[in-house]
């Protein structure tokens, strides 16, 4: 059953193809364009129809779902560790996050506390995560705005990055990292080094990048003043990460409700004062130093020691107990078969992902699947306010909008 | 604020009476009847100690099949067939509340949160979607990321996993945009060839 929205009663589809919109003010014919599901600038499968007086956009009504995988509906199907692997689709340019997200939910209702080392390991990796999808974010929103060279200097360096994390877990999108407790995989030897050679070349990378667009006629024509949301709506709209301190509202949870430790670091926020383009894009720049900031200081940190917590609840034993001992190999059978016991109940927690807050919503039966997860993606409720935010632009300017605010389909549409 | 000053700031302007408090794992979950909703959530924004200015996510629960083990065991019925549970953030005292609702099987239905919240537009459809609750005067309740022929609710326990729909036809779309355009004052009509 589909409600009708408009108190207007449609002709069918197949007459509705045929008809035309008229606005009445001017007699003028609206032009009717859709774009997408899979136009290249909408950067994953989303619809928007708009219409057009000339260039400009009168209004818009957005279309998303076409890459719904029903991602909560199967994580009930299965173990709490068999949900990780789902949320490295979620936001895929930086599915860690996504990883230690939710294992951190998880963690918080078994009242574990993990060890420091994956502790800090997690915020290495966060930030990274962090970095390289702003770099896939600016990187795509200037070419949108024809300016491809500033893509290649951001993917050489996000190229170094995967070489890295492919070197720590053995995937390079799909990462599934992060294990319930702690992580799977200590880090190799010499990732320090390789993770501060990678921050040198991405520092120079950023300035090349920004010495492109600063002073640039058409770059800033065509971001500043483009697509405002004020302070209010972007608060009553629920945006969260740099959009909404593009906005300027100083609000990050690494600061404001602090986890995993982040209160022990230094590093500032980056906000913007109009909310437009130039903001949005401009906060996801001047972020990029700050999370570089965090990272030299965490890899200072890191200080061996193990990297999953010695808890029969939730960590796989050693193999060679597996095979030699009785408890051991219950303990195998019991995590694989009837999963981690999760105590019955409701939680939510949230990280601080790249696009803003990344939320899991959690009920616990008391046994080892999840009853129900719900997903908090933070670009949903960004994209909830599209409409409204390419209303009188331009149709070229739209497109940067959508960039700017960071649309991943996958987390969009879960 | 503290959960506990919360918890009281709340009961002294409501009064005990249908506002269950639970504190599990640290975070506050208030429970309220559904005729009190919109009078609690208006109250929670606009309050200056409580100042709540984003409503973060609205979730659906069904508890069709819910079976608690351990210390809180509890038997769910018809009448608490459904969970919504609201999540609200305050950016100025970094303070969160989750407020919940629970609905019975027959005509689950709440009103509409969207004239105080604007993130409550697409919450609600999603919840409307997945989980078929209604939430009256909604300026838009149309499915959202299921296709908008498909048949059942997804997300209810009673939809079974490998329900296969086969839903090729386009969304027309013009519906939603014509709403856009009134509620953006333009005025337009069809016309035919």
């Amino acid at each position: 059953m589909t409600t009708s929205t408009a108190d207007v009663v449609l002709p069918p589809v197949d007459e509705l193809k045929h008809m035309t919109l008229v606005r009445v003010e001017d007699d003028e014919e609206l032009m009717l364009v859709n774009l997408g599901p899979a136009h290249p600038a909408t950067h994953g499968t989303l619809r928007i129809l708009a219409a057009l007086s000339g260039e400009k956009i009168i209004a818009s009504a957005v279309e998303i779902g076409y890459l719904h995988r029903g991602f909560e509906k199967m994580v009930e199907q299965g173990t709490y560790m068999q949900v990780i692997p789902y949320t490295d689709r979620l936001n895929y340019n930086s599915a860690l996050m996504n990883n230690h997200g939710y294992c951190k939910a998880v963690e918080r209702m078994m009242e574990v506390t993990i060890p420091d080392r994956a502790r800090v390991m997690r915020i290495i990796l966060s930030e990274m995560s962090r970095i390289i999808d702003h770099l896939i974010c600016l990187g795509a929103a200037l070419v949108d705005l024809g300016a491809l060279t500033n893509f290649w200097y951001f993917f050489n360096s996000r190229e170094h990055v995967y070489t890295i994390i492919e070197k720590v877990c053995g995937a390079r999108l799909t990462t599934s990292h992060s294990r319930i407790g702690g992580l799977m995989r200590d880090a190799y030897d010499g990732f320090e080094d390789d993770v501060i050679e990678w921050l040198d070349g991405m520092e120079k990378a950023r300035e090349e990048v920004l010495g492109l667009i600063l002073n640039n006629r058409i770059f800033i024509d065509r971001t500043r003043g483009i697509s405002i949301v004020d302070r209010e709506s972007a608060l009553s709209y629920g945006y969260t990460g740099p959009c909404l301190r593009a906005s300027g509202v100083a609000y990050d949870l690494r600061k404001a409700q602090p986890y995993d430790g982040y209160e022990a670091f230094d590093f500032d926020i980056p906000i913007g004062s109009n909310g437009d383009n130039y903001d949005r894009l401009m906060v996801r720049f001047e972020e990029i130093p700050e999370s570089a900031k965090i990272m030299r200081q965490a890899i200072d940190q890191l200080k061996p020691g193990p990297i999953i917590v010695d808890d029969a609840r939730v960590r796989f034993p050693k193999k060679q107990d597996v095979y030699f001992k009785i408890e051991s190999m219950v303990n195998q059978f019991e995590l694989v078969f009837k999963g981690i016991q999760v105590p019955a109940g409701e939680i939510y927690d949230f990280t601080e992902a790249a696009n803003g807050e990344l939320g899991f919503y959690i009920v616990s039966d008391g046994s080892g699947r999840p009853y129900r997860i719900k997903v908090r993606p933070p670009c949903y409720y960004i994209f909830g306010n599209y409409t409204e935010m390419v209303e009188n632009q331009l149709i070229a300017d739209a497109m940067t909008t959508l960039g700017t605010v960071n649309i991943i389909a996958g987390e969009l549409d879960r | 604020m503290t959960i506990e000053e919360m918890c009281d700031a709340l009961r002294a302007k409501f009064g005990a009476d249908g506002l269950t408090p639970d504190t599990r794992f640290g975070d506050l979950t208030i429970t309220v009847r559904k005729d009190r909703l919109l009078d609690i959530v208006a109250t929670l924004r606009n309050d200056p100690t409580l100042a709540f200015d984003q409503l973060l996510d609205v979730v659906a629960v069904d508890n069709l099949k819910r079976q608690p083990q351990g210390t809180d065991a509890h038997e769910y019925d018809e009448d608490e067939r459904f969970e919504v549970i609201y999540i609200f953030n305050s950016t100025s005292h970094s303070h969160r509340i989750r407020i919940k609702v629970i609905l019975p099987e027959d005509q689950p239905a709440l009103p509409t949160m969207v004239g105080l919240y604007k993130s409550a537009n697409w919450g609600e459809r999603e919840v409307y979607d997945l989980m078929g609750i209604h939430f009256t005067d909604h300026p838009n309740l149309k499915r959202i990321l299921t296709h908008y022929k498909f048949e059942g609710h997804a997300l209810r326990k009673d939809y079974p996993v490998d329900r296969e729909q086969w839903l090729d036809e386009t969304e027309p779309l013009i519906d939603e945009l014509l709403l856009q355009l009134k509620q953006s004052q333009v005025e337009v009509r069809l016309e035919g060839p």
